[in-house]
């Protein structure tokens, strides 16, 4: 039972943190049809800026506003000042990754040049006073994911019951026909990176805070596994990329505390992500990735 | 149409040169073989700057201009200034590669090598043989104990020196069972092996046994299982980023036992990393790290700290972190070495000074000790034979062109300017006893 909550609880923390990147990586493809590469530095620029305003007096939770807006910023600028002039002259999708895997190179030298080659940490956050079955969690852990949960729920509300919603997913699924019955694309686009920009943001802060130590590169070496969660949920849906993480969380988490796997973890989470797609290769929800032939 | 033509097979010959890393393309590349009289001699410096080992690249840097320093101020190595280059390897050896042959393509008047360390040496020891440039490797794999590659030099101990006196130091403070926790990527694995097997030769007990998966963001599983096996230490050699997340995570488990850490865990970074994570106190109680030691003492160390210093602002991070690191003293060696190997040989040909390496480091009868390099040329100049005794102590290379030195356990020392505060030295005989 021990056992049991330490790989259940440990998977949720980590599942938490690839949901809400997760969520944000997809929701932004979904409409935009951009795999964008510079997630996970803009993620560091976040969590180095939550960061800097913590140090310098702010709690967590104006560090996460900042963090959020900090990611909203860099996404939609990214999309404003490249991605959109880009499309303009009708770059293909290949172009286009090639362009974001550009912008996280710079991103992430900046980053270096900015904050140095240190690292930073939130240290403790406070003891596990948290204890189920006896295994202990620190408040701050206990609270990202609550933050997390509620996070996907905004998400879940936004796409089912709100206007920006329905344009969003009918954007996604034909941008020509969304406005030819009058959806703003070019609005919703942008809302589309701010969106995943702030989700970005908050990631990044939750990387802050899960990590003992972080910096300009640690984004960049956590994408793998968000994508993983997110191409295993389906590429494109939301509720798949909270799946995918939460799969991707606990297989982890399993595996590493099996003796011996320890080291094996993320590949052991990879052969379950290629077994899955086997049987189901658009992911567990998704028809986005069918449509964009990324998927049969 | 013939310049078209022309200009194709000059982009092909430059492609190829830069893909093949053909040091003596167009006559202006490494080697340095056409240096013209007064042209600023190179040494390069290839590290990781940046990824996850980026603190290492700083301490070659900071050798290399330390020694740049002092040479440059004894008038340069036969009229040549000389100056001090970085090439960042990330330290993964796919990056590396391309880097390191675009270096040797594009670098005039190379004329020697720091580096490179164990994440890419594998990868890079055969194109920096083609390169025929002196290295002195920064790498501690035991697989270069026979290299035969006569440009390679190693003055750094090998990295399972280090695993043997880790063991010893654990197993003569009184600790029985261990637990080794290693990062699984190259550089922390050099240590293991040799640690494990002077650990069992000791008769200590092995209760758990870990190869943790770089940089994750979480390790609560694998502290949990390692708690669970109560260990009285814990020996390790992880990356700062995976060191603070893992510690933390038992930390929030149960408290840390001893730890004792490889020379990594001592890089002022890495302590700094941790420190922040598990808090200062914390690791003031249970850390104690592994190196190389030379006391901080005589002619050498002391012309060593005077150099370091008055390099001021070129060391990235301030001089005084180097004050005691066997490491940064030994690449301030190796340049000292090749200067005077150049002296000596009249030569700033690599191909031709290079054999004049060892008459530099090895005793011979009627040599002269010197500690510096202006001391090595004003003897030279005097058709004294000399033998080079530098900061690390004297160097003699085996004939595969290796040397190591002794070793002593550091702990964390919480004011900055110098991280760390000797513990013990670990004696050549404890070392032995592990082997």
């Amino acid at each position: 039972m021990n056992q049991f909550v330490l790989i259940v609880g440990s998977g949720l923390i980590t599942a938490a943190l690839l949901a809400v990147a997760g969520v944000g990586f997809t929701l932004q493809f979904s409409v935009t049809n951009v795999l964008n590469i510079a997630y996970g530095s803009i993620m560091s620029a976040a969590a180095l800026v939550a960061y800097a305003v913590n140090t310098a007096g702010a709690n967590l939770w104006v560090s996460g506003l900042v963090a959020a807006a900090t990611g909203a910023t860099f996404s939609l600028a990214i999309n404003r000042g490249v991605f959109r002039p880009f499309e303009g002259r009708r770059a293909g999708p290949f172009t286009l990754i090639i362009l974001s895997l550009a912008i996280s190179l710079i991103l992430e030298n900046v980053l270096l040049i900015v904050g140095g080659p240190h690292f930073f940490s939130y240290g403790r956050l406070g003891q596990p006073s948290v204890r189920i079955e006896g295994v202990g969690f620190t408040p701050a852990q206990v609270v990202m994911v609550a933050v997390a949960g509620v996070l996907m729920f905004v998400v879940h509300a936004m796409q089912k019951w709100t206007k920006l919603g329905k344009a969003m997913r009918a954007t996604a699924t034909n941008p020509e026909l969304a406005r030819s019955r009058g959806v703003r694309t070019a609005i919703v686009v942008d809302l589309a990176w701010v969106i995943s920009g702030v989700l970005c943001g908050l990631a990044g802060l939750f990387m802050g805070i899960i990590v003992g130590a972080f910096n300009a590169s640690t984004g960049s070496s956590l994408l793998v596994p968000i994508i993983a969660g997110v191409v295993l949920g389906g590429i494109g849906s939301p509720y798949g990329a909270m799946l995918g993480a939460l799969i991707i969380g606990i297989v982890s988490e399993a595996a590493a505390s099996i003796g011996g796997l320890s080291a094996f973890k993320q590949l052991v989470a990879f052969a379950v992500l290629i077994g899955m797609l086997l049987l189901r290769p658009q992911g567990i929800f998704s028809s986005t990735a069918a449509e964009r032939g990324l998927a049969r | 149409m013939k310049r078209a033509a022309r200009k194709t097979t000059l982009a092909a010959a430059t492609v190829a040169c830069i893909g093949l890393g053909i040091a003596s393309c167009g006559g202006s590349s490494s080697g340095a073989s056409g240096i013209s009289s007064h042209a600023t001699l190179v040494f390069d410096n290839i590290a990781p700057f940046t990824g996850p080992n980026a603190a290492f690249g700083p301490g070659l840097m900071a050798g290399c201009w330390t020694a740049a320093g002092e040479i440059n101020g004894a008038g340069g190595i036969l009229g040549h200034k000389v100056t001090c280059i970085p090439t960042d390897t990330r330290g993964d050896p796919a990056d590396a590669v391309p880097v390191v042959r675009l270096m040797l393509a594009r670098t005039r008047n190379l004329v020697g090598i720091s580096g490179p360390s164990s994440d890419s040496a594998t990868v890079l020891a055969p194109i920096l043989e083609n390169a025929h440039v002196p290295a002195f490797m920064d790498t501690g794999q035991a697989l270069f104990d026979h290299s035969t590659d006569p440009y390679f030099y190693r003055i750094v101990p090998a990295d399972d020196t280090t695993g043997f006196a880790m063991a010893a130091y654990a197993f003569h403070r009184g600790y029985r069972r261990a637990a080794f926790v290693f990062s699984d990527n190259l550089d922390a694995q050099g240590n293991k092996p040799s640690a494990v097997a002077g650990w069992k030769k000791l008769g200590g007990q092995i209760v758990a046994n870990v190869n943790l998966a770089l940089d994750q963001p979480d390790y609560t599983a694998e502290a949990s299982q390692i708690a669970k096996a109560h260990p009285q230490v814990i020996l390790t050699e992880m990356d700062p980023q995976s060191a603070a997340t893992f510690l933390r995570d038992y930390q929030q488990i149960q408290p840390l036992p001893a730890i004792v850490g490889s020379t990594v865990t001592l890089d002022a970074q890495w302590l700094d990393t941790v420190a922040k994570a598990i808090g200062p106190s914390n690791l003031l109680r249970v850390m104690s790290g592994i190196r190389a030691y030379t006391p901080p003492a005589g002619p050498a160390w002391k012309a060593y700290y005077a150099a370091l210093h008055a390099a001021g602002s070129k060391i990235q991070g301030g001089p005084a972190q180097y004050n005691n690191d066997p490491y940064v003293e030994a690449y301030y060696d190796s340049f000292n070495i090749m200067a005077l190997a150049m002296t000596l040989s009249r030569s700033v040909n690599p191909s031709k000074w290079n054999t004049s390496i060892t008459s530099i480091t090895n005793p011979r009868p009627g040599a002269v000790d010197v500690s510096t390099y202006a001391q090595g040329v004003q003897a030279l100049k005097q058709g004294k034979s000399i033998r080079y005794v530098g900061a690390q102590g004297a160097v003699d290379l085996d004939k595969y062109h290796n040397s190591s030195g002794v070793f002593a356990a550091f702990g964390y020392n919480p004011a900055q300017a110098q991280p760390v505060r000797l513990l013990a030295i670990v004696s050549a005989a404890e070392i032995n006893s592990a082997r």
